[in-house]
């Protein structure tokens, strides 16, 4: 996949969009998978995708995972358009369900990362403005804290606790009740 | 787990030690914590100052109502034609609904057609309300408005008339599923014959019943009996009535852990002003008391009133700060003079009433929302209250339901689909 293919013919260059991570690695993908992100979308829009596209912001590793969830759901989206100009189409909506439901599947899957890997997709969705993305891993996050105390919570991810210790007391008084 | 190695190699500036939330930009950590379900806001918020601030930040509320499935508002509570009358007012669209659509948060499911609102655990969406219908006895339930559950609570000793209620819950248990959701009402009623003390009673939904609990020696008249708890602190207080003698007034505060109280006295510039018009009110923003005054006196132009808030600065020894003296010229000019505050919903807006309105209104930028609320001419209570739309059940002590006795099946029944008793 990593090829600079950007000199060949008009015609093959324009479906195919270069992505370049920060470490330098190459990544060929459709143009209707790389415009899930609005960065990108931009970036074509204003027709400065030749070359590639560098993005110094995000790493190999996190743009293979970031480019595996935007082509799933990539075809997810054109999956939507197809049915949307014949929605009442019951075979059509059967096929959806289906199809959503796989997509839900991969989603889960695609969160079964460590922390660190969940954050730096926070940030490379954030980067490359990616909603659903941003969406999914965010939720994740979220979802984790449930029923955490604040030390576990900060524990969990590393975050210094800079209350003071007359501001400790005051939190935990107003929310003693909640910790018991 | 261990932090992945390889993550040098990440953009962010500064620290590169682990998965640090800390690492996180600003907006990313207000993306997440907008997504945190309600129960787990408060100890997010005890996290670091980071995420606290964050979490009262003005956009925030809306966009954690919608995405936490949440909702948070005021129920306000009048007398209509010798009723009392609550209703449930919000300035954020109600988050759209989960598969059985939610109506519209109102307290028309409990079984009494007559009742009084007399207390909220706001974090949680519970209420506690009494059948007020003056003619029968009345009965005390516990209900969750916006799951629409109910259910009935042995009485406290009615024929002592209230003077004041408060109401807190606890985090429900992230194990086990269960939502059994556990709390606690403190009733401070009048004894006719003992003229200087209240009597306490506490209602545990662990035991289930209630508890008589020490005897609090204040004047029981000093309490405004139509005045709503103000939760902060982990305290309810209640701005008492000025000293028949010393003309001085002060705060009530009443720890619901400890069921330990004391009273705070109010900043001394206050209470030294020689206004007789002045106003005060006591109002919980963002989880720290506040004393609102609203007053002519400090005004640099004759009659032009000004509101003063002092904020609790340290809850220990009851020290004062002032935050800010705003004028309410502007106030008056667009809204008309009849505006009443009720709360300070955050440190830049006050939740007001005027005739059969209620409005968020922004010191500095104006009215932000408007919400009609026909039948209260004159509001008298303000509750502030937050829910999730997660049914839960009322304490752990549960009665098989089939085991229904005659005396209470008639009120089951009338109660709708999702009564518990």
């Amino acid at each position: 996949m990593a090829s600079a293919g950007s000199g060949d013919e008009k015609a093959a260059a324009a479906a195919m969009i270069t992505l370049i991570s920060s470490d330098n690695e190459k990544f060929e993908v459709t143009e209707a998978t790389a415009t899930l992100s609005q960065t990108i979308r931009h970036m074509i829009e204003d027709g400065c995708t030749d070359g590639g596209v560098p993005l110094p912001n995000v790493t190999s590793k996190i743009l293979a995972r970031v480019i595996e969830y935007c082509k799933k759901h990539a075809t997810a989206a054109a999956g939507e358009e197809g049915s949307s100009s014949s929605f009442s189409d019951a075979a059509f909506l059967e096929v959806d369900r289906a199809f959503l439901e796989e997509l839900e599947e991969f989603d889960d899957a695609f969160l079964e990362v460590d922390r660190a890997t969940l954050f730096d997709l926070i940030l490379a969705a954030n980067y490359l403005d990616i909603k659903g993305l941003l969406n999914l891993t965010c939720q994740k996050v979220a979802d984790s804290v449930k029923g955490k105390t604040p030390e576990q919570i900060r524990e969990m991810y590393n975050i210094v606790n800079d209350l003071t210790p007359e501001e400790e007391a005051e939190i935990r008084r107003e929310t003693q009740w909640a910790f018991e | 787990m261990s932090p992945s190695p390889e993550r040098s190699n990440g953009n962010d500036d500064g620290e590169d030690d682990g998965a640090a939330a800390a690492n996180l930009p600003e907006d990313q950590v207000f993306e997440l914590l907008t997504r945190v379900p309600l129960d787990d806001l408060a100890a997010c918020r005890a996290v670091s100052t980071r995420w606290r601030r964050i979490t009262y930040e003005p956009a925030f509320a809306p966009l954690h109502c919608r995405r936490a499935a949440a909702v948070s508002g005021y129920f306000v509570q009048s007398m209509v034609r010798n009723r009392y009358v609550a209703d449930f007012v919000s300035m954020h669209a109600t988050p759209p609904s989960p598969s059985p659509p939610t109506p519209a948060i109102s307290l028309d499911f409990l079984p009494s057609p007559h009742v009084r609102l007399e207390a909220v655990a706001a974090r949680r969406g519970l209420a506690c309300c009494v059948a007020a219908d003056t003619l029968r006895r009345p009965c005390y339930y516990v209900c969750k408005p916006a799951t629409r559950q109910w259910r009935a609570l042995p009485n406290p000793r009615v024929r002592f008339r209230t003077a004041a209620t408060a109401m807190a819950a606890a985090r429900p248990s992230a194990s086990g599923g269960g939502a059994a959701v556990e709390f606690k009402i403190v009733r401070l009623s009048i004894v006719p014959a003992l003229r200087d003390r209240l009597r306490c009673e506490v209602f545990d939904s662990r035991r289930f019943a209630w508890r008589r609990a020490a005897d609090v020696p204040l004047c029981p008249e000093s309490l405004d009996p139509s005045a709503p708890a103000v939760r902060a602190h982990g305290a309810a207080h209640w701005l008492r009535w000025p000293d028949q003698d010393t003309r001085a007034r002060d705060v009530f505060a009443l720890d619901l852990h400890s069921e330990a109280w004391r009273v705070i006295p109010l900043p001394r510039e206050v209470e030294e002003r020689d206004d007789p018009w002045a106003r005060k009110q006591i109002s919980a923003v963002e989880g720290r008391l506040c004393l609102l005054e609203t007053t002519t006196e400090a005004a640099a132009a004759m009659g032009e009133e000004v509101l003063e808030v002092w904020e609790m600065a340290g809850y220990a020894e009851g020290r004062w700060e002032k935050k800010m003296t705003v004028s309410l010229k502007s106030l008056y000019a667009q809204e008309g003079n009849a505006v009443i505050l009720q709360q300070l919903h955050s440190p830049d807006v006050a939740f007001l009433d005027t005739f059969c309105r209620v409005m968020w209104y922004d010191f500095s930028r104006g009215k932000m929302a408007e919400v009609e609320v026909k039948k209260h001419i004159c509001v008298r209570e303000v509750f502030k209250f937050e829910s999730d739309l997660i049914p839960c059940e009322f304490g752990k002590a549960r009665h098989p339901p089939p085991a229904r006795t005659p005396s209470n099946s008639k009120e089951v029944q009338k109660g709708g689909d999702y009564c518990m008793f």
